[in-house]
């Protein structure tokens, strides 16, 4: 239990470090942590992930607006379309997650990851 | 607003069917399709609409019940607290730099997403 307790806040420090330094992050680690190191159920793990992301994600967007990063003449309506598109995203996965074959999901979307990460630090 | 709304819709999919932030959608959508130029602002950006999108997808969880609320309260902390550490490092770092990390970042992701996908499913076979 406390080893548990320890593993969990190492967890959170790196899952936080990570999402706050880059933006991106946070749930592709904590996933396979919350289900290998915590003993947390599979599909518990997705939800309990978000809940974890929830508050990082909120801090950290609070932290970059304090250092001036979201300025105040910005493309709002992008950010409107990012929104809303995710917004209707994520409910639809959610209830999809049972349907969809998450392996194959992975497969496509981390090979899409490895060329647009490569491409991000030559171009 | 085409293209952004496809992207929120491609990074919240992911987000609900992975559990994940979607950052690795958002980021590389905003970068390379739509052509914002400050890296500061493309990351902020993708943390404020993670927001609400984990917010929802957490709902959208929590009422099937399937968050762990103590576990998750455990990780909390700690992982605020770094976040803010984070933040505030890359507000520090050079835009171009911090371009290379993030990309960096998300090839490493890509990598163990492939590989997981592969483990995931022998766990589901044994």
């Amino acid at each position: 239990m406390r080893r548990q307790i320890i593993i969990a806040i190492l967890v959170g420090a790196a899952a936080g470090m990570l999402a706050g330094l880059t933006g991106v992050g946070g749930g592709v680690f904590l996933v396979p942590l919350l289900v290998g190191v915590l003993a947390v159920a599979q599909h518990q793990a997705h939800g309990t992930s978000l809940a974890v992301i929830f508050p990082i994600a909120l801090v950290g967007a609070i932290t970059y607006a304090i250092h001036g990063h979201i300025p105040g003449d910005m493309d709002w309506v992008l950010i409107l379309g990012l929104a809303l598109g995710g917004l209707v995203g994520v409910v639809l996965g959610a209830t999809l997650m049972r349907r969809v074959p998450a392996k194959q999901l992975r497969w496509i979307f981390g090979a899409f990851s490895v060329f647009v990460g490569i491409y991000m630090i030559i171009a | 607003m085409g293209i952004a709304i496809g992207i929120g819709l491609a990074a919240g999919l992911l987000a609900g069917m992975l559990g994940i932030g979607g950052g690795v959608i958002l980021i590389p959508g905003m970068v390379l399709l739509m052509g914002v130029e400050q890296q500061h602002t493309v990351q902020a950006v993708s943390l404020a609409v993670i927001t609400l999108i984990a917010l929802v997808g957490m709902i959208a969880h929590y009422r099937q019940g399937n968050v762990r609320l103590r576990v998750a309260l455990w990780i909390i902390p700690a992982a605020v607290i770094f976040s803010f550490v984070g933040g505030t490092l890359a507000d520090m770092l050079d835009a171009s730099l911090l371009r290379q990390i993030v990309g960096g970042v998300i090839v490493i992701i890509g990598l163990l997403m492939v590989t997981r996908g592969w483990r995931g499913r022998q766990r589901l076979e044994s």
